[in-house]
């Protein structure tokens, strides 16, 4: 198992932390991830929908992350909601 | 005689600080092109008929600088590599009215820089990690809903 950090934004921001820390397996992939910070959230009764979840991305600081990405050895992990720049 | 430039100049930011457009002009301008656009955004003081007082905008800085670098870049490659940008996009609580995101850009010729313009401005909405939480006179807020951002 492999803890990994993932930063916080937009809506994500009411969670009122700045990051959130997940232990995954070491073979998780992006979907994999995106599946257990869903249920993270329904267990702790953020007030965040599964569907903001779902419809956001994960990315590094160098690109927007693939669902079949390997998670392990990925550095600076955020979680993107939907955009809306301008 | 005009000084020949065979690859324009791209500065872009997420930023803080109040957008300056005197060093946008200045870091654009050139001999060889004729032809400037200039675009603003501000913050607006009614969305879906709220009164908003202002915008807070969050924003990935490292991803996003990345993004809109790749954004002048492609609109280099298909419009032309003598063209110059400027790209900044503000970050932070502004109030109605404020510049949020302004977009320079020159070319040798007006229909280039029409089109470069609009390209960088409507993939921004598209690509760029930035997110606003617009705050009400009645003084609640809201996260508006946005563009899901997909792998490129």
């Amino acid at each position: 198992m492999i803890n990994v950090n993932i930063s916080l934004y937009g809506a994500f921001r009411r969670l009122g932390v700045q990051q959130l820390s997940l232990e995954i397996s070491d073979e998780s992939t992006v979907a994999d991830l995106r599946d257990c910070m869903a249920k993270y959230l329904e267990n702790i009764d953020a007030n965040i929908s599964v569907h903001l979840v779902k419809t956001s991305a994960f990315a590094t600081d160098e690109r927007v992350l693939k669902e079949e990405d390997r998670v392990a050895g990925l550095k600076c992990l955020a979680i993107l909601p939907p955009v809306c720049g301008g | 005689m005009g000084r020949f430039n065979p690859m324009g100049k791209i500065l872009v930011a997420m930023t803080e600080s109040v957008l300056d457009v005197q060093k946008a002009i200045a870091h654009c301008r050139s001999e060889d092109c004729g032809a400037e656009i200039l675009f603003i955004g501000t913050v607006r003081n009614i969305n879906e008929g709220r009164a908003v007082s202002a915008v807070n905008y969050d924003g990935h800085k490292v991803l996003g600088e990345k993004i809109l670098l790749e954004l002048c870049l492609e609109a280099q490659a298909q419009w032309g590599d003598n063209m110059n940008f400027w790209v900044e996009h503000r970050l932070g609580v502004l109030k109605v009215g404020e510049e949020s995101l302004l977009i320079h850009v020159t070319s040798p010729h007006r229909d280039s820089a029409y089109q470069a313009s609009r390209y960088l401005i409507e993939q921004i909405k598209l690509r760029l990690p930035v997110w606003k939480e617009e705050i009400y006179w009645e003084g609640d807020t809201e996260w508006l809903k946005g563009q899901i951002l997909n792998q490129i």
